[in-house]
């Protein structure tokens, strides 16, 4: 029974409230003086783009001996009209062995970027540097997740020109004999920190 | 209303309306994707590779091993003089005398040299033996009872093949050939380059044994032989150790650790009086690039050449018979070495630049010319000499794409 009061009670208050609001739009509707104004604006987001228009690193290496360097460049390219606020480096192994599972002895991955397109020889692939080098990755394992990059142009418009250079330590032992690993390479760029606009 | 209110039941009060359900519904969706647009971001890609790198099946490296086959023409003919337990060549180790049945305390041990490279799989592996009762008044068979297989460096027991049950005999002084498969303990070149083969044994009739072989074969791309380098002849319940001559450099100059020319060396070098050693196996495989040879031979007079004589020598280097290259002449002044002590040693380490081959290195034979220079024999001439050789050794790298 109270509740029955209860519901009745909240039937009149919302009718209640729909006349009301129904009363003030018919007083707006009924007013003889009226202004406004106007103005408009066309926002569009921007794209962001991470090519590279320019690789070596489908160029493999066999077969090798502790000691051995493996040369490729890539160049980044940032097409898009957003520039990039990072990049990362990711890598996997679709065949794997222990030139890319041993960690301390399997193959090793450094990168470095010249301020200029490298001149190539080869192959085997060498590069010589006509501008300035910086560094991009310190040597370290080849295999790895969102690796950080540094020394990376990312603007908008620009070209990064890469230098990988993939390292078969010289300490590696006999177990690594005769082992073959196939690698991926994936560049990762992201937005750059949102902004005012 | 508030007395109103305060009548409701305590039930009624605490339950949320639907007004609050779909507030609270509301703020969840709200927060939800706040979150999400604040996680998110453009990102790009961009892929490199595959690439794919594969190593050397054999890395390059140095791989070290003495000759077997060892002829001396000292004397202007010549003898085999090779190591007894590496070729079937009729001329036997001979063993002590063996216990009638098996003693633990009684075995013949061989350790093996270390020719192979490291770090390769190893395949068809057998301990190869050929033996037989030496014979004589109340031989009977030589048998054998087990075999054990050891790590060389440590005497660890790689595992046992027992013929306890049905011992291997050879019937009387008629030679047995037993090859043993050990591939299942002998799985790598780490192991085959480190191996000691311990036979247990016995002479029905107590006697001793004619060893004509004892060899290790296998295969790491391709076939292989491993000879002894030392043996331990326990037959007797006591240890007798005799190295394979130059196989090893002991510089000690006594019988059993160096080999002593059966001939003195004449004044002046003839081609029909050297000292021939054979490196039929450093079993390099088929495919492998020769990076470089060296050969070393150490090397002294027996006795001190007096009189300012001097014993030298020079070599050449054959490829079956076929001459691959000369070191030194036959002269004092344009000798490989010379050397007038017996109290030092003359030790030659030469390149040999000309042995670039796989064939050439796996079948490479050294013929060591020697003479007293500049004369010897005769009043006031120095005494002729004989030789002593300490070691030859032959070193291959090598590498396997």
């Amino acid at each position: 029974m109270r509740r029955k009061l209860l519901h009745a009670r909240k039937l009149l208050l919302s009718i209640a409230a729909l006349g009301a609001a129904a009363s003030i739009a018919g007083l707006g509707t009924f007013a003889t003086f009226t202004t406004s104004t106007s103005a408009s604006h066309t926002i569009a987001s921007g794209t962001l783009s991470l090519t590279a228009p320019f690789s070596r690193l489908g160029t493999g290496a066999s077969p090798i001996a502790p000691g051995d360097t493996m040369q490729r460049a890539i160049d980044l390219s940032y097409s898009g009209s957003i520039s990039l606020g990072s990049a990362t480096l990711t890598t996997n192994a679709t065949s794997s062995s222990l030139l890319d599972s041993d960690a301390t002895n399997g193959l090793q991955i450094a990168i470095d970027k010249c301020s200029a397109a490298w001149t190539e020889s080869g192959p085997p692939y060498t590069y010589t540097c006509g501008g300035s080098t910086s560094t991009v990755l310190s040597s370290r394992a080849v295999i790895g997740s969102n690796i950080a990059l540094s020394n990376l142009t990312l603007t908008a418009g620009a070209t990064d020109h890469l230098r990988v250079t993939v390292t078969f330590p010289s300490g590696a032992g006999n177990t690594l004999q005769n082992q073959s690993s196939t690698v991926n390479y994936t560049f990762t760029g992201n937005q750059r920190a949102g902004t005012d606009q | 209303m508030l007395r109103r209110a305060s009548h409701r039941s305590p039930k009624l009060i605490s339950r949320p309306g639907p007004f609050r359900w779909a507030a609270l519904a509301g703020a969840a969706v709200t927060a939800l994707t706040a979150t999400s647009l604040a996680l998110g971001s453009f990102s790009s890609g961009a892929t490199g590779g595959p690439m794919t790198v594969s190593s050397k099946r054999i890395f390059p490296g140095s791989r070290s091993t003495f000759p077997g086959d060892l002829r001396d023409a000292s004397s202007g003919s010549a003898a085999n003089s090779s190591d007894p337990l590496d070729y079937d060549d009729a001329r036997p180790a001979v063993t002590g005398a063996w216990a009638a049945a098996f003693s633990a305390t009684r075995f013949y041990q061989l350790d093996f040299n270390s020719p192979r490279p490291a770090g390769v799989p190893a395949s068809s592996v057998n301990f190869n033996i050929k033996y037989a009762s030496k014979g004589g008044g109340g031989s009977g068979n030589a048998c054998i009872y087990k075999i054990e297989v050891r790590r060389a460096s440590d005497d660890s027991l790689l595992g046992t093949l027992d013929h306890s049950s049905a011992p291997l005999c050879s019937t009387g002084t008629t030679y047995r050939v037993v090859n043993e498969d050990i591939s299942s303990l002998v799985t790598t070149t780490d192991l085959a380059n480190d191996l000691r083969i311990k036979i247990f044994g016995y002479e029905t009739g107590a006697k001793a044994w004619n060893i004509e072989y004892a060899t290790v074969t296998g295969t790491s791309y391709s076939s292989w032989t491993l000879f002894e380098k030392s043996t331990t002849d326990q037959s007797t319940g006591t240890a007798t150790t005799t190295p394979w001559a130059i196989a090893t450099a002991e510089t000690t100059g006594t019988a059993t650790t160096s080999y002593t020319s059966a001939s003195t060396w004449p004044s002046a070098a003839t081609t029909t009086k050297y000292l021939q050693v054979t490196f039929d196996h450093p079993d390099l495989p088929a495919g492998a690039v020769v990076q470089s040879v060296t050969l070393k031979d150490i090397w002294r007079p027996i006795s001190a050449v007096t009189n300012g004589g001097t014993l030298c020598n020079y070599f050449e280097v054959y490829n079956g018979a076929t001459l691959v290259e000369t070191h030194g002449g036959n002269t004092q002044a344009t000798a490989q070495s010379c050397n007038n002590t017996n109290v030092s040693w003359q030790t030659d380490n030469v390149t040999l630049s000309l042995v670039d081959t796989v064939a050439e290195a796996n079948s490479m034979t050294i013929k060591f010319y020697y003479w007293v220079a500049p004369t010897c024999g005769g009043g006031g001439n120095p005494a002729c000499v004989k030789s002593v050789t300490d070691q030859v050794q032959a070193t291959f790298a090598y590498y396997l794409n």
